[in-house]
C-alpha cells in the first residue's frame, strides 16, 4: 500500500466518523438541522439532493445563464406602470416637437385673444373683428354680412379679385 | 395694339370681380343708370340715385365713386324711385358769328369753368354735334377746350376741323346727357329733376302733371335717339344713313327702292322718329325731327308722320335716320299704364292724338298693359340686337317682367298708334326657380354679344341669369359668390358698361351687393 491508498483510506475513516450510518441501506444518512435522519438513496443509481431551508429562499451566488434563469418565455400581465415599462430615459429629437414649438412662439410673439368685455376679438388693443350682440358669437353667425366689412369680407373680396386676375384677365392680352 | 379675347368655352369661365365700395349702400329705392351707347361716346360714369339728396356716380375707367351733388328731390324717398341717362339731351343752343372750322362761338349763355367741357371724367371731352343750317349738314366733334362763362356766352373748341363753317343761327346740341331722377310718393313739385352732365349742374323742379303716385317698384327707360344695334355707330339710327327717293306731300318721306330701308315691313319702325341729316338742296331742313305715324312696307317705303315737315326737305337726296324718339317711359308699382316723358326742347305731336310739350308728362301716349306692374319688374327695348329674317325679334319690342312672373309681356311700340301687349308670353324660364320679385334688379347689355342680352339679379340672392331678347330663353349665368342676405328690397341696382378698343367691344355688368356697398362687376366674355 502506498503513501496514497493510504491517504485515501484515512479521508474514508474520517468521512465515516462523521456521519452514522443505518443497518441495512446502503446509504448515508444525513440529519436536519433538528436531528431527523435525511436519507439519500443510491439504489437508483443517482443521488438525489434535496435542499430545504424551512421554506427560506436559498441564496444562489451567479452569474447565472440566460437558459439557466429560464427554461420558457415569461408571460406580463398589463398594465404596467411606466418605470416598469422602461427602464432609463428615452430619446427625443428637436424636430419632432418642432411644430409645437413655432406655434406657441407665434401665439407669445403675436396674441389674439377674444374679449369677452366687448365681444371682439383683439390682437393686443386693435379689435380685428366686427362687434357682434350680446347674445351671439362666432358660432352664430350665419352670413358674410354680420362680419360686416372686417377680415373676413376683407379677405374674400381680395380672393375673389385675384381669382379674376388670373382667370379672366388672364385671357385678355 | 387691338385687344385680343382669349376665352374659350367651358374651360374659362365668366366670374364676378370687386370694385370700389359704394358711397351708398343699397337700400330701398336705390337705383343706378348709365349711357346705354355702344362706343366710346359713351359716358365713362355710372349715376347712383341714392336718396332724395344724394346722387353719385362711379368711373368705370378709374374704379372710383364720388358724390356729384344733391337734387334736394321731394317726398320721401323709397321703393318706386328710379333714374335713367337720356345721353342725347344735354345743353342745347344758337351759334353766334364767328366761328371757324374748329372753334365753335355760342349765342346761347353758359355758367361754366374754363375746359370742363374738354374732360367728362376720363381724360376725353363731351361730343357735340353741330348743325349747319346753312350748310345743310350736321357733324359730330369732340371739345378740346372752352372758355370760361357766368352767365354768358362761350368759345369751344373741336378736335378736328368741320367740313363747314358754321354761320350765325346754325345749331348746336351737347350729347353729353343728362340724367333723370324720379322720387317715389305722390306727383308733385320737385319730385322730378336732372343732372345735367356736362355742367354738373341739377334742374329745378320738372314737370309731374299727369303721373300717378309712385309706389312698389318703378322702372324709367330712356328712348334715346343714340341707342343704335350694336352694329350701328350712335347717330346712324337703326338702319344706317338713309337717302330719300321721294317727299310726296308735307307730312311724308320715301325711302330705298334697294339697300337701306327697303326691306322694312309695314309699320316695323312705327312710333319712331326720322331725323335729317344732310340736305344739300334745302340747308335749313337739316335737323328736323318727326314722329312716324305709319308706313308702307319696302321697296320705297313712304313714312307718314305726325307734323308736316318746317321747311319741307327736297325730294330727293335728303339723309336721315330712323331713330328711337326721344322719350322717356316711365311704369310703375299697381298701375299698368305706360307715362310718357319729353326731355326735348320741342313739342312733338303724338299718334295717340294730341301732343307733349316740352317737359311734360302723358299718359296715353301708348297703350296700358291690362296688368299692374310690381316689384321686380323692368322694361327693356331690344334696341341693340339685329333683326332676324323673319323679325320674330324687332327693335320696337320692349320687354317687361312685371314681376313675379315666370313670363314676360311684350310691348310692341309700332304694334298700333299707341302700340300693342302681347302678356304672359313663354320665354325658357327655368322650370322650378324662383321668380323674380323684391329684390330683382336687371340692366341691358346691348353693345355686345350682338345686343341680344338683359341681365338679371335674382331677389336678395346671389342667382344671376341672362335674358335673351332676340331668342326669348332666361339662362344662367355665373352666380354672385360673395353672399347676398337680408330682408328683400327692391333698387335697379344692376348697371352695365363697355370696353372699346377698336372694333373689339366687351360688355361688364355690374352689381350692387344687396343691402350692400360692395359692388361687382362680370366681364360678358360669351
Amino acid at each position: 500500500m502506498n503513501q496514497l491508498q493510504r491517504h485515501i483510506l484515512e479521508q474514508e475513516k474520517l468521512a465515516r466518523e462523521r456521519v452514522v450510518t443505518r443497518s441495512g441501506y446502503n446509504a448515508v444518512n444525513l440529519l436536519d438541522t433538528s436531528g431527523n435522519p435525511q436519507g439519500v438513496n443510491v439504489s437508483s443509481g443517482v443521488i438525489p439532493v434535496s435542499l430545504a431551508d424551512s421554506g427560506n429562499p436559498m441564496p444562489v451566488s451567479g452569474p447565472l445563464t440566460d437558459a439557466q434563469l429560464r427554461n420558457s418565455a415569461v408571460p406580463v400581465s398589463g398594465p404596467l406602470t411606466d418605470a416598469q415599462l422602461r427602464a432609463a430615459e428615452l430619446s427625443v429629437r428637436i424636430a419632432d416637437c418642432l411644430q409645437s414649438l413655432e406655434h406657441t412662439l407665434r401665439l407669445i410673439q403675436k396674441p389674439i385673444w377674444w374679449d369677452n368685455a366687448t365681444n371682439v376679438l383683439r390682437t393686443t388693443a386693435v379689435v380685428t373683428s366686427c362687434t357682434m350682440a350680446a347674445n351671439q358669437d362666432l358660432r352664430t353667425l350665419t352670413n358674410m354680412t354680420q362680419l360686416g366689412g372686417n377680415i373676413a369680407s376683407t379677405a374674400v373680396l381680395d380672393m375673389m379679385k385675384t381669382n379674376w386676375g388670373i382667370n379672366i384677365r388672364g385671357r385678355i392680352s | 395694339m387691338a385687344t385680343t379675347l382669349g376665352f374659350k368655352d367651358i374651360i374659362d369661365k365668366p366670374d364676378w370681380r370687386p370694385l370700389t365700395a359704394a358711397l351708398n349702400a343699397h337700400a330701398a329705392g336705390i337705383s343706378l343708370c348709365s349711357d346705354m351707347r355702344n362706343n366710346e361716346d359713351r359716358h365713362p360714369e355710372v349715376f347712383q340715385l341714392a336718396s332724395a339728396a344724394i346722387v353719385n356716380a362711379y368711373n368705370v375707367k378709374n374704379d372710383a365713386w364720388y358724390f356729384c351733388g344733391t337734387p334736394a328731390l321731394a317726398n320721401t324717398f323709397g321703393a318706386g324711385a328710379s333714374c335713367a341717362v337720356a345721353p342725347s339731351i344735354g345743353p342745347r343752343g344758337t351759334i353766334a358769328a364767328g366761328c371757324s372750322t374748329t372753334s365753335i362761338v355760342t349765342s346761347t349763355t353758359w355758367t361754366i369753368g374754363p375746359n370742363m367741357l374738354a374732360n367728362r371724367g376720363d381724360g376725353i371731352g363731351f361730343k357735340v354735334r353741330i348743325i349747319g343750317l346753312t350748310a345743310g349738314l350736321v357733324e359730330e366733334k369732340y371739345v378740346i377746350a372752352n372758355s370760361a362763362a357766368a352767365g354768358a356766352a362761350i368759345t369751344f373748341g373741336l378736335d378736328s376741323a368741320l367740313t363747314f363753317t358754321p354761320s350765325a343761327s346754325d345749331l348746336y346740341e351737347f350729347l353729353s346727357g343728362r340724367v333723370y331722377l324720379i322720387n317715389t310718393g305722390a306727383a308733385g313739385a320737385g319730385q322730378f329733376k336732372y343732372y345735367d352732365i356736362a355742367t354738373r349742374t341739377f334742374s329745378g323742379n320738372l314737370g309731374t302733371t299727369n303721373l300717378p303716385t309712385l309706389a312698389t317698384d318703378s322702372c324709367l327707360i330712356s328712348l334715346d335717339e343714340l341707342y343704335t344695334p350694336y352694329d350701328k355707330a350712335p347717330g346712324l339710327g337703326f338702319l344706317g344713313t338713309l337717302t330719300n327717293t321721294g317727299r310726296a306731300a308735307n307730312n311724308t318721306i320715301t325711302g330705298h327702292a334697294t339697300g337701306g330701308d327697303a326691306g322694312v315691313l309695314a309699320n316695323e319702325y312705327r312710333n319712331f322718329q326720322i331725323r335729317i341729316t344732310k340736305d344739300a338742296g334745302v340747308p335749313g331742313a337739316v335737323g328736323q325731327r318727326r314722329l312716324i305715324t305709319s308706313h308702307t312696307a319696302g321697296a320705297s317705303p313712304v313714312y307718314t308722320l305726325s307734323s308736316n315737315w318746317n321747311p319741307n326737305p327736297s325730294t330727293s337726296g335728303v339723309e336721315y335716320v330712323i331713330e328711337n324718339a326721344n322719350f322717356l317711359n316711365l311704369v310703375t308699382g299697381g298701375t299698368g299704364n305706360i307715362y310718357t316723358y319729353n326731355p326735348t326742347p320741342a313739342t312733338i305731336t303724338l299718334n295717340a292724338g294730341g301732343t307733349i310739350a316740352a317737359d311734360a308728362w302723358a299718359n296715353n301716349a301708348f297703350a296700358a298693359r291690362g296688368a299692374n306692374f310690381a316689384a321686380g319688374g323692368t322694361m327693356i327695348q331690344a334696341f341693340g340686337l339685329v333683326p332676324d329674317t323673319a323679325k320674330n325679334a324687332r327693335h320696337s319690342h320692349f320687354h317687361s317682367f312685371r314681376g313675379n312672373l315666370a313670363t314676360v309681356d311684350v310691348f310692341d311700340i309700332a304694334g298700333a298708334a299707341t302700340g300693342s301687349w302681347s302678356l304672359a308670353q313663354p320665354i325658357g324660364y327655368p322650370s322650378g326657380a324662383t321668380l323674380p320679385t323684391t329684390g330683382t334688379a336687371w340692366c341691358y347689355a346691348p353693345a355686345s354679344q350682338e345686343g341680344r342680352y338683359a341681365y338679371m339679379i335674382l331677389n336678395n340672392t346671389g342667382l344671376v341669369f341672362r335674358y335673351d331678347l332676340k331668342n326669348r330663353v332666361m339662362e344662367p349665368w355665373t352666380s354672385l359668390k360673395y353672399t347676398q342676405s337680408g330682408t328683400a328690397v327692391v333698387g335697379q341696382r344692376m348697371d352695365r358698361t363697355v370696353f372699346v378698343d377698336g372694333s373689339t367691344k366687351v360688355c361688364f355688368v355690374m352689381v350692387l351687393g344687396h343691402l350692400q356697398s360692395n359692388f361687382f362687376d362680370t366681364l360678358i366674355q360669351r
